[in-house]
């Protein structure tokens, strides 16, 4: 059995040209956990998502998925990784069917596999009737539930969440971030949910708090809250990321 | 990871591909008008008023459409090629390639695989062509729409290759129009030119000498050397 962290970073820097995006970044998650990722808009977080998914080459430092090395093993560690970008990444003009289906094939699943997990997802997140029309027919939160099929289909052990909530409205902000949770109480997933929405968190989440590429907080609300003497979670917000 | 897992993954490729080209009706149809003119109209208008001569390796007089069809084959493989360049940069800008890049498979392979699956699109449609051309009496022997596959899957390597080069190169969707013109355009007079040369010093292709690509209209009446130019 692995007994290695989801996600592992160990001192990530990065820079677009002269301004550093990422200064020193380290942290670790375990399966069982909802790890929110917070901070203001510029303070990293896409960067730090697009160095985990090898959008873009990790300069200096370590990471790490399910204990492959992302510069090393390519390859095996993608393949533990679930992830919903800020951007809808799906193909308008297929159906939700046929857009799960090539992810399924990327990933090497049989069809006969792919269709009952398929079948399981979309069953989960209460899309199966849906999964015959093209996904431009669908709203906005629909699309993310099938993004959210989609990134769960190969039975990753590590689901990045990219802002997933941006532009929905409260209904469909408040099952997404209820489902994401319950997911992750399973025990089986971790789960990294990068926002800057203060009231996606649950009281028994981890934190980290990133800010101008420097992480300022870690740990579960409670020591996040105690480390900062802020009576709320958004006063510890604030105070973390005012100033340099 | 293992062959199959590649299969798969390219045989996925390949079907997103697919599926996209027959579902969007305007561009599956598109990719045909254009040829389907040349044959229809603009072959029926210079057949009037163009005599070809008898030029190896014909061996007798042909008509204009025949002598067009091949050239009209390597036009829908260098508009597919820009096409699936088009689709690169629109899948770019729409965030679908994300969902490709972060797919645990070497970078080489997701790019062979757009390759290979641009390349059967086109094929695709270059047969459906040739059924139109049938219909319109430009009939070939069987043997030849086997004989001309290789041919039609190193053009579309070639041409898909381009495309991407193109891809790689535009950042906006804006712009591609504009650089697609600028790419096709100038690429008819280098090759006019190109096989004046070949003509006037007698060289040929190897595939050519070889005689692979004339048999596909296998009575030798159509040489697509010859036949590129008209186009």
């Amino acid at each position: 059995m692995n007994t290695s962290p989801a996600l592992s970073i160990t001192d990530v820097n990065f820079s677009y040209g002269a301004k550093k995006a990422l200064d020193g970044v380290s942290f670790e998650i375990n399966p069982g956990h909802c790890t929110m990722l917070l901070g203001p808009n510029g303070a990293g977080k896409c960067t730090l998502f697009s160095l985990m998914t090898r959008l873009y080459d990790t300069p200096s430092g370590r990471i790490e998925l399910g204990g492959h090395d992302i510069k090393q093993e390519t390859c095996k560690a993608l393949a533990t990784l679930g992830i919903v970008f800020q951007q809808t990444t799906l193909d308008l003009d297929l159906t939700v069917q046929q857009n799960l289906r090539y992810h399924a094939a990327l990933h090497g699943i049989s069809g006969k596999v792919a269709d009952a997990r398929i079948l399981e997802e979309l069953e989960r997140l209460g899309m199966v009737e849906r999964r015959f029309e093209k996904v431009r027919q669908l709203n906005g939160g629909h699309r993310r539930r099938v993004e959210i099929a989609r990134a769960l289909l190969h039975k990753p052990s590590l689901l990045l969440l990219d802002e997933p909530t941006v532009g929905l409205d409260v209904p469909s902000r408040t099952s997404i971030v209820d489902y994401v949770h319950r997911l992750a109480n399973t025990g089986n997933i971790a789960v990294l949910w990068a926002s800057h929405l203060i009231d996606e968190i649950y009281p028994d989440d981890r934190l980290i708090v990133l800010h101008k590429g420097k992480i300022r907080a870690t740990g579960s609300v409670d020591a996040v809250l105690q480390t900062t003497g802020a009576p709320q979670i958004k006063d510890a917000f604030f105070k973390l990321t005012q100033g340099d | 990871m293992n062959i199959l897992h590649f299969w798969r993954a390219m045989w996925g490729i390949t079907g997103r591909e697919l599926r996209r080209f027959v579902t969007q009706r305007e561009r599956f149809i598109s990719a045909l008008v254009r040829p389907l003119i040349w044959l229809f109209v603009f072959a029926a208008g210079f057949r009037a008023a163009l005599g070809l001569a008898i030029n190896p390796p014909y061996q007798t007089y042909i008509l204009y459409e025949v002598y067009i069809t091949p050239g009209l084959i390597g036009m829908i493989q260098l508009f597919n090629g820009m096409q699936s360049s088009l689709s690169m940069v629109y899948d770019r800008e729409m965030g679908s390639m994300r969902s490709l890049l972060v797919s645990p498979l070497p970078r080489w392979f997701l790019l062979l695989s757009k390759l290979l699956a641009g390349t059967f699109v086109s094929i695709l449609q270059v047969y459906v062509f040739l059924a139109i051309a049938w219909a319109y009496k430009i009939h070939a022997p069987w043997q030849g729409y086997l004989y001309i596959i290789p041919a039609l899957i190193l053009s579309g390597l070639m041409l898909g290759a381009v495309g991407l080069l193109l891809s790689s190169f535009i950042k906006q969707l804006e712009n591609f129009a504009g650089v697609m013109n600028f790419v096709i355009f100038p690429m008819f007079f280098p090759l006019d030119r190109a096989l004046s040369f070949m003509e006037a010093e007698r060289i040929k292709p190897a595939a050519v000498q070889s005689g692979k690509i004339q048999s596909f209209f296998a009575s030798r009446r159509i040489d697509p050397l010859c036949s590129l130019r008209p186009i």
